[in-house]
């Protein structure tokens, strides 16, 4: 009995001390990040636009690129996925070919960034160039695009898979159309669900930076639409990491990682709060 | 004699392999409740949806026979099922009103067929809440979200909903199964109403309902139709042994 | 009549829409096998396969293309990684289906989800001004910037995968398991360890492979705390190997790609597709260990 206690005790202090890891990490990266460059994120860092050697440099440009990149991105894929869903779910038949589609989907979720950074870059900015323009938030976004598509495809497919199926028949045996049922009663249910995908989808996009490297580029001007070469606030800071020697260069690169986080801490939220009201809906 | 509204003739149903319905052959009258009677698996429900052609969304599902509805056969594929939804209704086992308003719930089917007309709207709405005995209880809360109501007025609103289209035939798939006492008392009294204006199908599996609610009665077995009469001589007199076996609770 | 027969029009007018668009959807992730495939061709009319992979002369002026080094760091920063973030992830994921009270747990499960969404760029930046100079001082060597510091970063990568997958298997055990085990006297430790791990073994699993597959596609966090030195550690001992400096498969990549033409242009992409075939091989385990929990349940 004694011995069993000793055991389940040392059991214990194992998980105690990896839950402990798990949030010191976070915690440790957060303040770290925020303590050094918080006082770096002024009004005027937001707004500056970014030389090299200019001390006074911002981030306006790689905040704009990032806007850019986002709302590009999300006006490809969003469409696609929502469609590509409501054939899975709503339409097509178990057959091979589904079966097909999703395996497809799946395994390429797993697929390193990197890879669909080597095909966006052979593809957009290489063979398309005449229409991309080479290195250009076109080009990251179609790559970007494509990446998130599986998971914004299941994401998506799952939330239509919580509408009860009594819901279709109701508003069938109401002699509603297929088109009227979708319209009507399935995507206006799922409307949350959705949302919350596109969110998550952007914290991705926010958060990429191998396949916008490689197809993006890393031009530090203002964009002046989708056809320049531009910087995101990750690849921004890629270059400042990477390159940035100066203490001047430090301190930007950790208010650029300061600003990012605050982008991705604000998303996760949202999506706890769209959560919630998905959860009182449904109760 | 009496009005017929569906006539049957020879129907079979087949999930893949596994036929469902065997040979069905009932005459349903107009403007009187009928009750499908049998214990759970024997058809009745299966039945109830080849009249408004909901089994067509299921896949695998094969039918053959004829349905004649007022002379015609709605088992034809010339038969537009949209609009041969817009005159059977169906209500459902679990209340399903759409995640939305009261009011737009009832005004989903109208909608649906292009009507837009904000009177219109209003005044289907009003009689088909008042036709559903709901109308007091709602008339102050038309725009609130229908999820928030009791599970008896969801069904109620169901059933409004369905009256909304101005069917000529309501199906109700053991409409009370998931309500209290109460709220079953209350569907059962608006059917009663309900018949003067509409030919009612009911599948349940209460035979006091069926007793109490139902002019006609179809007691199923294993996909056939084993005895069908007035509902008074179902339950005094029955015929088949099967049938006053189940309506005496032997077995089921 | 007339508006029933338009309903049924815009009905097929809708499902060819919907259909065209998954059919989009199934080229462009299509394309991108056949792409980089394509793109690796031309290596291999100047290298055989066997030679691409076990050499670790990785030379591009001299038309030399070895990845055997790369495939090396890979796989050491990848072993490293797991078999510190799972143990972790996995303890993590006990406390929060099973010790931790539910509004820690929610907290705990929160604090993950950002560790999750963290952009990679950070974790490397955080490795490169924190981690690097720690094991430099730590290992009193030259530079930071080594296998072993990619591995800690990764570690702390997959961690989230690790937790939440895993948690969400372990809740997925039906409460009778627990209440079994309970009843014939045995902890609630041992309940967890005995009953409910090996129940939700699949889920577990998964979630590790997972982990692993994350550790091994991981781009820019390796790449800004590795070294990326071109060359191939120094196996034994093997603490030597992971306090030098090392490229891995995905720096490799995005190191070289964007001056690379011709035959190294070619050589990038099948970088890129032997990184591939690992992933599919995880993703065939996985497949396998699903399978196999739904025989078992």
């Amino acid at each position: 009995m004694k011995k069993r206690t000793v055991l389940d005790g040392i059991q214990y202090a194992f998980i105690f001390l990896a839950s402990a890891i798990s949030i010191l990490s976070l915690v440790v990266i957060i303040v770290f990040v925020l303590q050094k460059g918080l006082s770096h994120v002024s009004w005027n860092f937001l707004t500056n636009s970014f030389k090299p050697s200019d001390p006074n440099s911002g981030i306006l440009p790689m905040l704009v690129g990032t806007l850019y990149t986002v709302g590009l991105t999300l006006l490809i894929a969003t469409p696609v996925a929502i469609f590509s869903a409501l054939y899975l779910n709503e339409y097509a038949k178990e057959s091979k070919i589904t079966e097909v589609v999703r395996f497809a989907i799946d395994g390429l979720a797993s697929v390193p960034s990197i890879v669909y950074g080597l095909f966006g870059f052979s593809l957009f900015v290489t063979i398309l160039q005449p229409f991309t323009n080479g290195y250009s938030i076109l080009s990251g976004s179609l790559t970007l695009s494509i990446m998130i598509l599986p998971v914004l495809i299941k994401t998506i497919e799952e939330t239509l898979k919580t509408i009860p199926n009594e819901m279709r028949e109701a508003s069938y045996a109401l002699g509603a159309s297929k088109v009227q049922t979708i319209f009507k009663v399935i995507l206006p249910t799922s409307l949350n669900g959705i949302i919350s995908a596109i969110i998550l989808a952007i914290g991705r996009i926010v958060s990429e930076s191998a396949p916008l490297l490689l197809t993006a580029g890393m031009v530090y001007y203002m964009p002046q639409g989708i056809f320049s070469s531009s910087r995101t606030l990750t690849t921004h800071l890629y270059y400042l990491a990477s390159e940035g020697v100066s203490d001047e260069q430090r301190a930007q690169a950790f208010a650029t990682a300061t600003v990012l986080i605050m982008v991705i801490v604000v998303l996760n939220l949202i999506v706890k709060l769209v959560a919630k009201r998905i959860q009182k809906k449904v109760g | 004699m009496e009005e017929i509204k569906f006539d049957v003739k020879n129907l079979n149903l087949f999930y893949g392999d596994f036929q469902a319905l065997k040979n069905l052959n009932i005459e349903i009258k107009a403007n009187r409740v009928t009750a499908l009677i049998g214990p759970s698996g024997c058809g009745k429900s299966t039945f109830l949806r080849t009249l408004n052609r909901m089994n067509d969304l299921v896949d695998g599902v094969k039918t053959n026979g004829e349905i004649r509805m007022d002379g015609k056969n709605i088992l034809s594929d010339k038969v537009n099922t949209i609009e041969l939804r817009t005159k059977v209704g169906m209500v459902f086992q679990k209340p399903n009103p759409f995640p939305m308003s009261i009011y737009d719930n009832i005004a989903y089917g109208p909608r649906c067929q292009g009507i837009k007309d904000k009177k219109v709207l209003d005044e289907l709405v009003e009689s088909s809440l008042k036709a559903a005995a709901l109308w007091d209880d709602v008339k102050d809360r038309l725009n609130k979200n229908a999820m928030g109501m009791s599970g008896g007025q969801q069904q109620r609103l169901c059933i409004a909903r369905a009256i909304a289209m101005k069917p000529e035939v309501i199906l109700m798939d053991e409409p009370t199964s998931a309500l209290d006492p109460i709220a079953t008392q209350k569907i059962e009294e608006l059917i009663d109403v309900l018949k003067k204006e509409y030919t009612i199908l009911i599948v349940t599996h209460s035979m006091q309902q069926a007793s109490r609610v139902s002019d006609d009665t179809a007691f199923f077995l294993l996909g056939e139709i084993v005895e069908f009469d007035t509902t008074l001589n179902i339950f005094s007199n029955p015929k088949n042994k099967k049938t006053e076996e189940y309506i005496t609770g032997r077995f089921g | 009549m007339n508006g029933i027969r338009t309903k049924l029009r815009i009905d097929a007018i809708f499902k060819t829409i919907v259909f065209f668009f998954t059919i989009v959807s199934v080229v462009a992730l299509a394309a991108i096998l056949i792409f980089t495939l394509l793109k690796a061709i031309p290596l291999f009319q100047e290298v055989n396969l066997i030679d691409f992979i076990t050499s670790d002369v990785w030379s591009p002026s001299t038309n030399q293309f070895g990845i055997a080094s790369f495939i090396v760091a890979s796989v050491l920063t990848t072993i490293l990684a797991c078999l510190i973030g799972i143990p972790i992830g996995l303890y993590t994921a006990i406390f929060i289906s099973e010790i931790a009270p539910k509004k820690i747990a929610s907290l705990v499960l929160f604090a993950v989800e950002i560790l999750a969404s963290i952009p990679s760029v950070i974790y490397g930046f955080f490795g490169l001004t924190v981690m690097v100079p720690l094991v430099q001082q730590l290992f009193n060597i030259r530079s930071g910037t080594t296998l072993f510091t990619a591995s800690i970063i990764l570690a702390l990568m997959i961690l989230p995968t690790v937790v939440s997958l895993s948690t969400s298997a372990l809740k997925a055990v039906p409460k009778t398991i627990d209440e079994g085990s309970l009843a014939l006297g045995a902890t609630k430790m041992q309940t967890i360890l005995k009953t409910k791990i090996p129940y939700a073994k699949s889920g577990i699993l998964t979630s590790c492979l997972l982990g692993l597959g994350r550790a091994l596609g991981e781009t820019m966090a390796v790449m800004l705390v590795a070294g990326n030195a071109n060359m191939m550690p120094q196996l034994f001992p093997i603490s030597e190997a992971y306090l030098s400096s090392g490229r891995t498969l995905t720096g490799n990549i995005i190191m070289e790609l964007a001056y690379a033409s011709g035959i190294h242009e070619a050589a990038l992409f099948a970088t890129g597709v032997v990184l591939f075939i690992f992933v599919c091989i995880i993703n065939i385990v996985i497949l396998r260990v699903k399978k196999r929990g739904v025989a078992h349940s």
